[in-house]
């Protein structure tokens, strides 16, 4: 099933009312990624950071929210680059329905 | 060269939340000087103590919250958070309204935080 | 350490002067350019003199103007004397002479 979702030219959500998990499933299709219990857990910790603060972290603090959530074994730039290959916290916030990180320095 | 722990930031804010881009713009500017571990000391004056009010609901004028945005910035390693007593005097603003735990300052106090800066930007 | 404060905002918005005036400390100057050369009127100096000077200054402020701004606007006949003219080349000067400079809006 593929309904059309209304992203940019990146890929990012253009309201980010639009999304559920199916919407998020199709993203992450996108990207050749298949959602998994570990991806989603990971998305959750996300969309509750951009509901507290209104920013997609990018990895420093995307790496220390998981950290503080899940631990060191998964709070770590290693497990999120096997989640999310390439470019971890732009490539989750995408699936999470959330603004491209900004400072990615 | 001073080592970096030796230079002040000074970041002096003037603007209400919404009035224009300039209260998003100062929290990416933080944010960006955080990550490389600068000194940062934030500043609201005038009509910038509106940004601290901690009950800002601006979805439907299709604006991100600026308190939401500033109260991440602890977790950027800023804490240093600085208002000009009389501003929220005149707004008539007290501690429990105001969205981070913030010094008051006196005009001679904020003289002295510009004078002592390394390097300050106005927002 | 030196502050050079410029204020660009015209005579109508006293809260740019007033906070100049706040943060003044000893040895700053003050530039004034685009609408704030509008200072430089008769009528509207005193005003800011009186603003500048709220604080019990021991030295009074070295106060310049931007001669461009001041040529566009048709005010060059009438600078006060204690105002000293800058071109963008004296203005670039003043930002390297003083240690850092603040923008009053």
């Amino acid at each position: 099933m593929t309904t059309s979702i209304n992203v940019d030219n990146e890929g990012f959500l253009k309201n980010l009312s639009d999304w559920s998990p199916d919407v998020a499933n199709q993203i992450a299709n996108n990207e050749g990624i298949t959602l998994s219990d570990d991806h989603w857990e990971v998305i959750t910790i996300l969309r509750e950071f951009y509901l507290t603060y209104e920013i997609s972290p990018a990895m420093r603090i995307f790496v220390k929210s998981v950290k503080e959530q899940l631990g060191e074994r998964k709070g770590n730039s290693i497990h999120l680059l096997n989640l999310f290959p390439g470019s971890p916290a732009k490539i989750a916030s995408k699936i999470a329905g959330l603004p491209k990180p900004t400072n990615c320095l | 060269m001073t080592p970096n722990t030796h230079k002040t930031l000074l970041v002096i804010l003037s603007q209400s939340p919404y009035s224009s881009s300039l209260a998003r713009e100062a929290v990416d500017y933080c944010l960006a000087a955080a990550a490389f571990e600068q000194n940062i000391q934030l500043l609201f004056i005038g009509d910038a103590v509106l940004q601290l009010l901690n009950d800002q609901q601006p979805a439907n004028i299709s604006q991100k919250n600026v308190a939401k945005t500033l109260s991440a910035l602890p977790i950027y390693g800023i804490g240093n958070f600085f208002v000009d007593h009389e501003a929220l005097v005149r707004y008539g603003l007290s501690d429990e309204q105001l969205c981070l735990p913030i010094r008051k300052v006196t005009p001679r106090q904020m003289a002295d935080m510009l004078a002592n800066a390394t390097h300050t930007l106005n927002f | 350490m030196k502050t050079l404060h410029i204020l660009n905002k015209s005579p109508k918005h006293a809260f740019p002067a007033s906070q100049c005036a706040r943060f003044y400390s000893q040895h700053d100057s003050i530039l004034l350019i685009e609408d704030a050369v509008y200072y430089t009127l008769p009528t509207t100096y005193p005003l800011f003199l009186a603003i500048t000077e709220l604080r019990a200054l021991p030295t009074k402020p070295t106060i310049y103007a931007l001669k461009e701004d001041i040529d566009a606007r048709g005010i060059s006949e009438t600078t006060p004397n204690d105002v000293k003219l800058v071109t963008y080349e004296g203005f670039v000067e003043l930002t390297a002479s003083h240690d850092k400079s603040a923008s009053w809006y």
